[in-house]
């Protein structure tokens, strides 16, 4: 990667308007940036680790289909917390987010609960997960 | 006119304006995806053993197409940052990435949408065995049980056949390169074979050389056949729906993206602070986007 420059623009090489060359001042500490880079690199590293142990579990036969699907979505999970909490920036604690969040959670997990139920309750579904 | 809270925070919400705004969008948008998956997820767990596809899918392609996207949520992140620093070069060489990535995803997944639409499944009126077909050795978990369905590549027909079109074509035939194995087979079942021992015969052998060995079929035989496309069956229907509708978002993104690199960089120019927010609301939408398809690829892909 290159060396991050805290300095204004420099010249695009690509066509522009002349006025789109004006320097705009920085809005961050350039220490500040730095580190959220090295996190954005860092989580992506997790995400490319998340992958492969992803596919590793496709050539690892488990005795039963809930099992896969459980390894299978904690890695999903811990790969979308990283997405979410860094590259999204919701470790920054806005609070009116996390409100909004948690009601889109709690509606989507009222959502799948009665999905699960009505697969255990209606007769002949179900049998993979029992 | 000035539009209020482009730049600066709102008390009540902590944020300015469009990020609000993105969010609530973005949830909505887990709405519609969560219902998608509810569904997948109640097919998929209903399905009886055998009735859910297995290894259709090209998992290292799949894999790979995560990769690309992943890439893109990285040069998306950092050509924030770049912007932040007010290094207009370096975010415009990050966001080139980005649509590099967008395209090579959307092109990937054309080309596996491609493949599936060329690729066949063939019902038979009465089932065979695999002593009469020894090409078709890997469609059998038992040898002794015949199978009333092949699937495979034809030899000269083009996408989105049917036995009715290739009727009114006046074809009497077809020749079928078959699958390694049959999708019926589970994942375990098709790696106990790839390890089992076979003859050294290429026409009873696995793998590439098995897709070689094509099997002749009239078409008085067949009592159905279908392209891998949505109408083939529940796995497809889902699969078509969820990818899709996936892919729209993809494109959407990447329209979005190249909307404020070209026409809308000259915001840069006026206010800075606003263009580099624009990209960050983007940027959630992307990040949203990858989001899903990390849960996309392994539902989809390897359960």
């Amino acid at each position: 990667m290159s060396e991050i420059s805290p300095s204004p623009i420099s010249p695009s090489p690509i066509a522009l308007p002349p006025a789109l060359s004006i320097p705009a001042a920085p809005h961050a500490g350039v220490q500040q940036i730095q580190n959220e880079q090295k996190r954005y690199l860092a989580v992506y590293a997790t995400l490319i680790c998340g992958t492969a142990l992803t596919v590793a579990m496709y050539y690892v036969h488990f005795e039963a289909l809930w099992q896969t699907v459980a390894v299978a979505l904690v890695i999903a999970a811990v790969k979308a917390a990283c997405v979410a909490t860094i590259f999204m920036h919701l470790w920054q604690g806005q609070r009116d987010v996390y409100r909004l969040l948690l009601f889109t959670g709690a509606f989507a997990a009222t959502m799948f609960a009665l999905t699960i139920y009505s697969i255990f309750s209606l007769p002949g579904t179900g049998h993979y997960l029992r | 006119m000035k539009i209020p809270y482009t730049t600066e925070i709102r008390e009540d919400t902590g944020l300015y304006n469009a990020k609000a705004g993105m969010w609530l969008f973005l949830a909505s948008e887990a709405m519609l995806f969560g219902a998608l998956f509810s569904a997948y997820v109640f097919l998929r767990i209903g399905a009886w053993e055998g009735e859910w596809p297995h290894g259709l899918l090209n998992v290292p392609i799949g894999a790979f197409n995560t990769l690309v996207l992943i890439t893109s949520s990285l040069t998306v992140a950092m050509s924030w940052t770049s912007l932040k620093m007010g290094d207009l070069q370096r975010y415009r060489r990050f966001q080139f990435v980005t649509l590099f990535c967008a395209a090579a995803f959307l092109g990937i997944k054309g080309w596996e949408y491609f493949d599936k639409f060329n690729h066949y499944e063939i019902w038979l009126k009465e089932p065979v065995s695999s002593q009469e077909y020894p090409q078709l050795a890997g469609h059998f978990a038992d040898p002794d049980q015949p199978v009333a369905s092949v699937i495979g590549h034809i030899e000269g027909i083009g996408p989105f056949q049917t036995l009715a079109s290739l009727q009114e074509e006046g074809e009497s035939a077809v020749e079928l390169h078959p699958d390694a194995f049959h999708y019926r087979l589970s994942a375990r079942q098709q790696a106990e074979l790839r390890k089992a021992e076979r003859p050294s015969d290429p026409a009873v052998s696995h793998g590439a050389d098995a897709e070689h060995a094509s099997v002749r079929i009239d078409l008085s035989r067949i009592a159905r056949m279908s392209a891998f496309v949505p109408r083939h069956g529940t796995f497809f229907a889902t699969y078509f729906t969820l990818t899709g509708l996936h892919a729209l978002h993809v494109l959407g993104g990447a329209l979005m993206f190249a909307f404020i690199l070209w026409p809308g960089a000259r915001m840069w120019r006026d206010d800075p602070e606003r263009y580099t927010n624009s990209v960050e609301v983007a940027g959630l939408f992307w990040h949203f986007v990858d989001l899903v398809w990390i849960f996309l690829f392994p539902v989809i892909y390897l359960l």
